[in-house]
């Protein structure tokens, strides 16, 4: 049996541990956190729930039982695929490991101490907690450049180079935005190192589409922060990602020019993005509009990866659509509970669940 | 020479009297005037606070803690705010000022790109609580140190109206007694005196 196929049949069972519709029903019926916490022990979620352990308030408990439970199956991911299916798992964890050598070098730009950065991060698998622990001891951002670098770590020279040009914490933004594009570089060499396990619907690669609408995603979200806060993007180059598919240059430009964010959710809804933007919710006050916008948005390769799956079920779609189905599946519950422990309105909870996409 | 200086000291009370009264009615006009800011500010402190918890809420439940905790090392600072000293009607008292307290999204110290929405919203929000919060801060503390100044001035007035002026008053008219007491007894020596003379003649 080849190296997907297994995959596919270890995703498969993963996939059938996910909260149905009805599950998700039975906990938004329920009042407090107590309540949410038992339906919770009762099932996928029991043991990593057990594994905290009481004498923690019940929301903490929550959150670390979550974020054990996704750092255990991003771990699980890299730990059932070889070959061609690690290249490809190393791929989609990229974005989750791109976010966790951020927050080292946040971390360390500001001097916060290695338990402090440590309690941030998510093991992604790619880097696991002893590695994570020996990068937030490094004494500055230089020792952990020179660190990733003898490792052998993709993020090493990028990050080495943008250290000529920082200065101070002030331009973070530097060494943010060249881990971005390292990101973007690294997804394109692994695409040409991957051999596709076979077209999806008109020859679509499912690798390669979740790159794109990966920065497809991020440049649109970024030109909407834009439009939101009347920020004037002199350098779009370093602002926004090469390979999207649904945005060009021109397309950016256009959105970045509308005067208001509802002009440009009308630019911006387009191709994939056209459904979801026509059916935004308007949130009730107090609720971040933006955000509203981003569950939206979310729905779009949640959709994709659905259809890649449905089509080829044996193909890379399996793979990533079962990821951003987990990741739902954790904002879900994160954020039921955040929303009865400050009593957010019903309406403003509706607008920030996919329940069904 | 008593009975004028307790009489220059009367007149001072007086004085004294009359000056801390119109202080104690500027200081309640100012006092009623804050109390309007106060309860102002008070009620858009509640609503700003109660938007940054949903706010809060919203970012941690959407991207989890690790990733709000990772924006907020990148958006560390010292908070811009510096104290004066102001007076009014002699009331000391300590006012903030402070700029830059809601930054925008790209002056915010992380890569705004790489931050999602919701965490942006988080940020803003707490930024403007804290702006409220200077500002209740500011106009409570001028309310208290004002409603205090009231209180002492009020006390001294009454310590005027009820024991000083009252002493003065009574010393004063113990003086006049003793002057006019001492008038009648050389009228009486003096009539005396006169009245041996004449017997002698």
């Amino acid at each position: 049996m080849s190296d997907i196929f297994f995959l596919n049949t270890r995703l498969r069972a993963m996939r059938a541990k996910l909260l149905s519709r009805r599950d998700y029903d039975r906990l938004l019926a329920l009042p407090d956190l107590p309540g949410i916490v038992s339906a919770l022990r009762e099932g996928p979620y029991g043991r990593s729930i057990d594994s905290v352990g009481g004498g923690t308030p019940e929301i903490a408990r929550i959150e670390e039982a979550l974020r054990r439970d996704f750092s255990e199956t991003l771990s699980r991911l890299s730990a059932i695929s070889s070959g061609d299916c690690a290249e490809a798992v190393r791929l989609v964890l990229g974005r989750w490991d791109l976010q966790a050598v951020k927050t080292v070098v946040r971390g360390k730009a500001v001097g916060a101490s290695a338990g402090e950065i440590l309690s941030a991060l998510v093991p992604t698998g790619l880097h696991d907690e002893a590695a994570l622990e020996e990068m937030c001891r490094q004494p500055d951002l230089r020792a952990l450049a020179d660190l990733l670098v003898t490792w052998r770590e993709p993020w090493g020279r990028p990050l080495l180079r943008a250290l000529n040009e920082y200065r101070e914490p002030r331009e973070l933004h530097i060494l943010e935005s060249a881990l971005d594009r390292s990101w973007f570089q690294q997804a394109e060499d692994r695409l040409r190192s991957i051999r596709p396990p076979g077209p999806g619907p008109d020859g679509e690669d499912a690798l390669s589409l979740f790159v794109s609408l990966s920065v497809d995603t991020t440049n649109l979200l970024t030109a909407l922060k834009a439009v939101e806060e009347r920020i004037v993007l002199a350098d779009r180059g370093r602002h926004f990602l090469p390979g999207g598919r649904v945005f060009d240059r021109n397309a950016i430009d256009r959105i970045l020019a509308s005067p208001t964010l509802e002009e440009a959710l009308e630019e911006a809804s387009v191709s994939l993005f056209r459904g979801p933007l026509a059916a935004l919710p308007s949130p009730p006050a107090g609720i971040p509009f933006l955000a509203v916008v981003e569950r939206q948005v979310d729905r779009v390769p949640l959709r994709a990866f659905r259809a890649l799956f449905r089509v080829d079920p044996l193909g890379w779609g399996a793979l990533v659509s079962y990821l951003l189905d987990k990741l739902r599946e954790v904002r879900n519950l994160r954020t039921i509970v955040r929303a009865r422990l400050v009593d957010l309105p019903e309406a403003g909870l509706d607008g920030l669940l996919i329940l069904e996409y | 020479m008593s009975y004028l200086l307790l009489k220059a000291q009367d007149e001072a009370a007086r004085g004294a009297l009359g000056l801390l009264r119109s202080r104690r009615e500027a200081l309640a006009r100012e006092l009623f005037a804050i109390a309007d800011q106060a309860l102002v500010t008070r009620d858009a402190l509640e609503g700003t606070i109660r938007r940054a918890t949903w706010a809060l809420a919203v970012s941690l439940g959407l991207e989890g803690r690790s990733d709000v905790e990772s924006a907020a090392f990148a958006s560390r600072r010292e908070i811009p705010v510096s104290f004066s000293e102001q007076s009014f009607w002699g009331v000391r008292y300590q006012e903030a000022r402070w700029h830059g307290i809601v930054r925008s999204a790209d002056s915010r110290g992380y890569f705004f790109p790489g931050v999602p929405g919701s965490t942006h919203a988080a940020a803003r929000e707490f930024e403007k609580a804290l702006e409220a919060v200077l500002r209740v801060v500011a106009v409570e503390t001028r309310f208290r140190k004002i409603g205090a100044e009231i209180a002492k001035a009020t006390r001294r007035i009454n310590v005027l109206n009820e024991v000083i002026l009252p002493d003065l008053r009574a010393r004063m008219r113990a003086i006049l007694l003793s002057l006019e007491e001492r008038e009648r007894e050389d009228i009486f020596r003096m009539k005396r005196f006169k009245g041996r003379r004449g017997d002698r003649k």
